[in-house]
């Protein structure tokens, strides 16, 4: 089974990465979110409990990456 | 004596094409079916990178509107994916939006705008209301009403923020979001 990285994007749900949770090296999918977040904010939310999450687990499968809100 | 060595000889042939075409094989597999073989070189190859951070070279499946795993169109998928954080959160849909408790607060978030009542017990409390928006503005309506239910269920103190600090990107966490492109 697949997990993956997504966000919402202008062009719907957009997958950013997809791994073998069981395989996959976590530092470097949680180094690929450090990079994404730096880059746009977005910050990553567990699908299956809708928490922010702070790193990324094995035991996650499905991780949105949630982008900044602006007011006004 | 003449037909052996002939054998001998189309056996080997037979062998020597057939492991070349073994070996070359997964490669001409991955190329026909565009998988990338390293999006980012110094990305484990076990990973499917399909974002980069330099912008410029984002993969080909975004710039096409993402792998979507999930049949339907842009704005079915979105609004399944409302649906999912409306579960997520408890929120109750409530006319154009929703309606979420955090604690003692009710926030009602629908396109674009969120109220929030700070006190349900305190019938004299104030209705406040402010804009938001994403900086993407082509985003889905269902999924920016998704983002805010989200983030508003983790973090109610970002209404505050939102209606404070006009048009700054706040991040989940509350933190300014300063990086400019």
């Amino acid at each position: 089974m697949k997990a993956k990285i997504f966000t919402f994007s202008s062009h719907g749900d957009t997958t950013i990465l997809e791994y073998d949770p069981a395989t996959a090296d976590m530092d470097e999918v949680n180094r690929v979110i450090a990079e994404y977040e730096t880059k746009t904010g977005a910050q990553p939310f567990d699908m299956a409990t809708g928490e922010r999450i702070q790193k990324v687990s094995r035991e996650q499968n499905e991780v949105l990456m949630v982008h900044p809100i602006a007011g006004g | 004596m003449l037909i052996a060595y002939l054998s001998l000889i189309f056996f080997l042939a037979l062998l020597a094409w057939r492991l070349g075409f073994v070996g070359f094989r997964p490669r001409s597999l991955t190329r026909a079916i565009g998988v990338k073989e390293r999006a980012h070189s110094n990305v484990d190859p076990s990973l499917t990178l399909l974002w980069r951070s330099d912008g410029g070279a984002v993969a080909n499946n975004i710039l096409e509107g993402g792998r979507g795993e999930e049949k339907g169109s842009k704005k079915e998928r979105a609004e399944r994916y409302l649906f999912r954080i409306v579960a997520l959160t408890g929120a109750v849909p409530l006319g154009n939006g929703y309606v979420l408790d955090v604690g003692a607060t009710r926030f009602h978030v629908r396109e674009g705008r969120v109220g929030q009542l700070r006190d349900l017990n305190d019938p004299d409390c104030r209705y406040r209301e402010t804009c938001f928006f994403l900086p993407n503005r082509e985003m889905p309506k269902a999924e920016q009403v998704g983002t805010a239910l989200l983030q508003l269920a983790n973090n109610p103190s970002l209404f505050e923020k939102w209606a404070v600090q006009d048009s700054l990107k706040i991040k989940a966490d509350g933190q300014v979001f300063t990086h400019m492109d």
